[in-house]
């Protein structure tokens, strides 16, 4: 089967637009020799100022290249990705050539080792043990002192009034983050970093402001009796205050859960120093949604391309916790599979928020939600300059702030099947499924 | 809630321990809280809050839904060719964009939804053009939703040339371009109506209005609008002044057209073989009125002016000679200033058996001239012309000079195929000798661009071969600035023949 990607997939892989360009120049057959594919890779060589061999593993689209471009991924991978999209008949599939087998053999070979890597974690030295448990003991204490500041911080902006933050300068905030980065408890930095963009950004912003502090506060409070909590709570407890878990952790311990997994959309959000994406999943068989969380740093591009719009049977394994949202992609079973023609989802914005309610009834520091929802018509009101998403019981959520003709162009005032992501507030469009194909807005 | 926010806002520092209760089940809660510590109590009593509340979101009631949009008539283009237009109304090789439209109009297709709201965000008159006939329902529908795209509609309704049935809401009370579009149209079906109503307000509408509204008499235009044009002729704007003349100028026996023909007859004189130019030695009443210059009668620019009212025929039926007997009878000096008068006159008054000896003039007057000379009246004359012969004139001029390159974008596209060939030709053959600096760079690379968006499809397998070019040692940047022009002239072919192939 030929590669299946369109040519707005490769596209949005791009690190910049001369990239995307300079791609689509090279997107000629003349251009390239020893070109073809099979299951597991497609590849190429590209006369540029010398042969270049490009490499592309199937299906996580990992580009390699012999060519010195520092740019990831370079124009002759986005060059032959685009062929194989607009010309799958010029990429025929065939046999590798020894290039692409040694290669191909090696990657092989190094899953493998990372796989063995991983396994022999509960074996290890006793001494080992000791040095570890040393290590967190002293980490525990560490962010100790930092909650007790930061509970410290929280008390005295109550006691001086939020009204004073409306002058404070950004600074105010950064140096409470940098203290609680200094304890090691980075999570709880970005939510101060987070807290920054409130004040003065909305006529409500003390409500807003006051609701995030106290959150903030029942998450210190959390910490402080944990003995209490149960071990799936304790997990999540730990995850935003900042202990990352290593993805061989995640594995070891996180819930295992195969299915035909749908990549329904990406937001990408600028953070300090970077960007963060998130990729929404959606479980066919299972209805359960996964996150795939990525951060990039210094405008380097993220180290994995999910195609989105496509249906991948594959492993998701999701980190620990009481309602486990964030996921990775242990092992990707097989080919694509066709996109159904309508999303599995609730018929109704009210069975959503039910879902939504109960979710935060047992993880009340969930901050966004996938939402599916089949037959709502998305609409544009022009006088308030407003968008929603009104279901057939005459219920409406929110957009995100933002122009959406797209929705509307597509779906021409007929219900449609949606996918958003919902943080509270507003719903950030993901994709829409017209005429039995689901575009991706 | 109120009083749990305010609290927060002034400080307890400041209130001291006030009630903190959000009259909900919170607050049940919250007594369990330790009583030592308020400022702690309050930030967990709002963070219980602000869990309740985000769980017991309300959805809002759903505004009016809009009515569907209506069944599409015609079908959607290709995946592929949608590919090929998105990138096209994203700005790459956009030149090519009137063509590929006018391509999915002819093979009875419209755009894919998901490009609209892109071809509707395009703000290029001409492309509107183009656009209205393959935006399918979808996209008439969608547009009413954004003030931005309202031009579709007042295209549909100009395409028309119907009046909307609230057209005279319009005339009193629409913007400027929507009060014109009417008139125009009303001009179409009732010109003597058109006349009422803008007679009616004509008195308090600004310099601009009029100068527009004056403009659309040259729909339809007739005798019967002489006295409001008349009028016209005293008004205070020299806009509308001007116009005004230049339209009673067209209409055959109109008093002004009378009044020009006496004054270019005591100009123009045939006497022994040849044509001569007098200034009048007087001016008459009407001389300021018609938009002449009261104190250049002798100026040459004013008789240039008074012989560029009067029909080209005239001189004729005068002098009782052809057009070219009549131009080769000019006086030497007095030539280049009679030529462009002439060509003004043909222009105006259409009159096509002029347009070729005219060119011819212009022809060799061109090759002798030294300076600058504004090429744009015989461009426009070129315009006027069947394609073919049109082709013919240019691969004349051209050939021979490539000044003549600005006339390549009047032919209609795309060219014939032996009039491409002969451009190819030429083009190849410039390149395969290119010399050092080539003088003629410019030029030339006007002309290739002129091909890429033009050549008719029987040329592109000739234009996508690889071009001759000499060795590159010489003349380093000459080679490259052409290699790279030809990169993207293949690159724009490519792209012509792609959606050629697609769009069927």
């Amino acid at each position: 089967m030929a590669i299946q990607i369109t040519a707005n997939q490769v596209i949005s892989m791009a690190p910049d637009a001369s990239s995307t360009a300079a791609g689509k120049k090279l997107a000629n057959t003349k251009h390239w020799q020893q070109i073809g594919q099979n299951s597991d890779a497609l590849w190429g060589e590209c006369q540029g100022s010398a042969l270049y061999q490009v490499r592309i593993a199937l299906p996580t689209l990992t580009i390699q290249c012999s060519c010195p471009s520092r740019k990831q991924p370079c124009k002759h991978g986005l060059g032959l990705l685009l062929l194989a999209a607009n010309t799958p008949e010029a990429v025929p599939v065939s046999e590798p050539p020894e290039w692409i087998s040694t290669w191909l053999a090696k990657r092989a070979a190094a899953s493998k080792r990372k796989e063995t890597q991983e396994s022999p974690n509960a074996t290890s030295s006793p001494t080992a043990t000791a040095t570890q448990r040393k290590t967190a003991e002293k980490r525990l204490a560490q962010v100790n002192k930092g909650i007790e500041l930061l509970d410290l911080w929280l008390n005295d902006l109550i006691r001086n009034g939020l009204g004073n933050l409306e002058t404070q300068p950004a600074t105010f905030w950064e140096k409470q983050a940098a203290q609680m980065v200094d304890a090691q408890v980075a999570g709880l930095a970005s939510y101060i970093r987070r807290l920054a963009s409130i004040p003065n950004a909305s006529p409500d912003w003390s409500e807003k402001l006051l609701a995030r502090l106290g959150k903030l506060a029942l998450l210190t409070q959390a910490f402080h009796r944990m003995e209490q909590l149960d071990a799936a709570m304790q997990e999540d407890i730990r995850q935003l205050i900042g202990w990352n878990l290593k993805e061989e952790e995640v594995l070891a311990n996180g819930e295992h859960v195969s299915d035909n997994w749908l990549l329904l959309g990406q937001a990408i959000e600028d953070i300090e120093r970077g960007r963060a994406q998130r990729t929404w999943l959606l479980g066919t068989t299972t209805r359960r949604s996964a996150l795939l969380l990525q951060f990039s740093f210094a405008g380097a591009p993220f180290s994995v391309h999910h195609p989105l719009g496509i249906c991948q049977k594959a492993e998701l394994v999701y980190w620990p916790g009481v309602q486990p949202q964030r996921a990775l992609i242990a092992t990707r079973q097989g080919e694509m599979e066709q996109f159904p023609e309508c999303l599995p989802g609730v018929e109704t914005i009210e069975a959503f928020l039910d879902d939504v309610a109960t979710a935060l009834a047992s993880f009340p520091w969930r901050e966004r939600f996938l939402c599916t929802l089949c037959q709502v018509t998305p609409v544009y009101d022009a006088t308030s300059s407003r968008w929603h998403i009104c279901d057939q019981h005459g219920q409406a959520l929110p957009l995100v702030k933002g122009e959406h003709w797209q929705l509307l162009a597509l779906s021409g005032g007929a219900p449609v099947d949606f996918a958003g992501e919902w943080d509270g507030e507003a719903l950030l469009p993901l994709g829409i499924v017209v005429n039995k194909t689901y575009h991706i807005v | 809630m109120d009083t749990l926010v305010a609290s927060a806002i002034v400080g307890t520092g400041q209130i001291g321990n006030n009630q903190l209760v959000t009259d909900t089940p919170i607050d049940a809660l919250a007594t369990q809280l330790s009583a030592d510590n308020t400022e702690r109590s309050l930030l967990l009593t709002a963070g219980a809050w602000a869990v309740y509340h985000q769980a017991g979101y309300c959805a809002e009631p759903a505004p009016a839904i809009p009515q569907l949009a209506p069944v599409e008539v015609l079908a959607s283009c290709s995946a592929k060719a949608a590919l090929l237009l998105a990138n096209l109304l994203q700005g790459e090789h956009s030149e090519v964009l009137p063509e590929a439209l006018e391509l999915l109009q002819k093979a009875h297709l419209r755009l894919s939804h998901d490009l609209l709201p892109q071809a509707l965000a395009i703000h290029t008159r001409p492309v509107h053009t183009a656009l209205v006939p393959v935006l399918g329902e979808r996209g008439r529908w969608l547009s009413q939703f954004n003030q931005e795209w309202k031009w579709v509609n007042q295209l549909l309704l100009e395409a028309e040339k119907s009046l909307p049935a609230n057209a005279e809401t319009i005339w009193q009370e629409g913007t400027l371009e929507q009060r014109c579009m009417v008139l125009r149209n009303l001009r179409e079906i009732d010109p003597a109506k058109a006349r009422d109503w803008l007679a009616e307000v004509w008195k308090q509408e600004k310099a601009e209005a009029r100068t527009a509204f004056i403009t659309t008499f040259e729909v339809k235009l007739s005798l019967e609008d002489e006295p409001f044009l008349e009028k016209a002729l005293d008004d205070r704007s020299t806009n509308v002044q001007a116009i005004a003349v230049s339209l009673l100028a067209r209409i055959p026996g109109s008093a002004l057209a009378q009044r020009m023909q006496v004054r270019a007859d005591a100009i123009l004189t045939y006497t022994k073989g040849k044509i001569t130019m007098t200034p009048p030695e007087t001016i008459d009443e009407h001389w300021k009125q018609d938009g002449l210059d009261k104190d250049g009668a002798a100026k040459t620019s004013t008789l240039q002016q008074i012989i560029s009212f009067v029909a080209p025929s005239h001189w004729e039926e005068r002098f009782g000679m052809i057009p070219e007997k009549l131009i080769s009878a000019l006086k030497k000096d007095e030539a280049p200033m009679m030529l462009e008068a002439w060509s003004q006159a043909t222009l105006r008054h259409n009159t096509t058996n002029w347009i070729l000896p005219l060119l011819d003039m212009w022809h060799h007057s061109f090759k002798k001239s030294k300076s600058y000379t504004d090429l744009e009246p015989a461009i426009q004359m070129i315009a006027c012309l069947p394609q073919q012969k049109a082709e013919d004139i240019i691969a004349h001029l051209l050939f021979e000079n490539t000044h003549w390159n600005s006339a390549l974008t009047v032919l209609p596209r795309p060219w014939s195929h032996k009039f491409g060939e002969a451009c190819l030709q030429a083009l190849q053959d410039h390149i395969r000798t290119l010399k050092k600096n080539d003088p003629g760079y410019y030029e030339w690379n006007q002309i290739l661009d002129a091909a890429a968006i033009a050549l008719p499809e029987s040329c592109f397998e000739r234009a996508l071969q690889p071009w001759e070019m000499p060795e590159e040692e010489k003349n380093g940047w000459v080679i490259s600035y052409w290699r790279s022009n030809l990169t993207d002239f293949s690159e724009v072919i490519r792209t012509r023949k792609q959606l050629m192939e697609e769009i069927i």
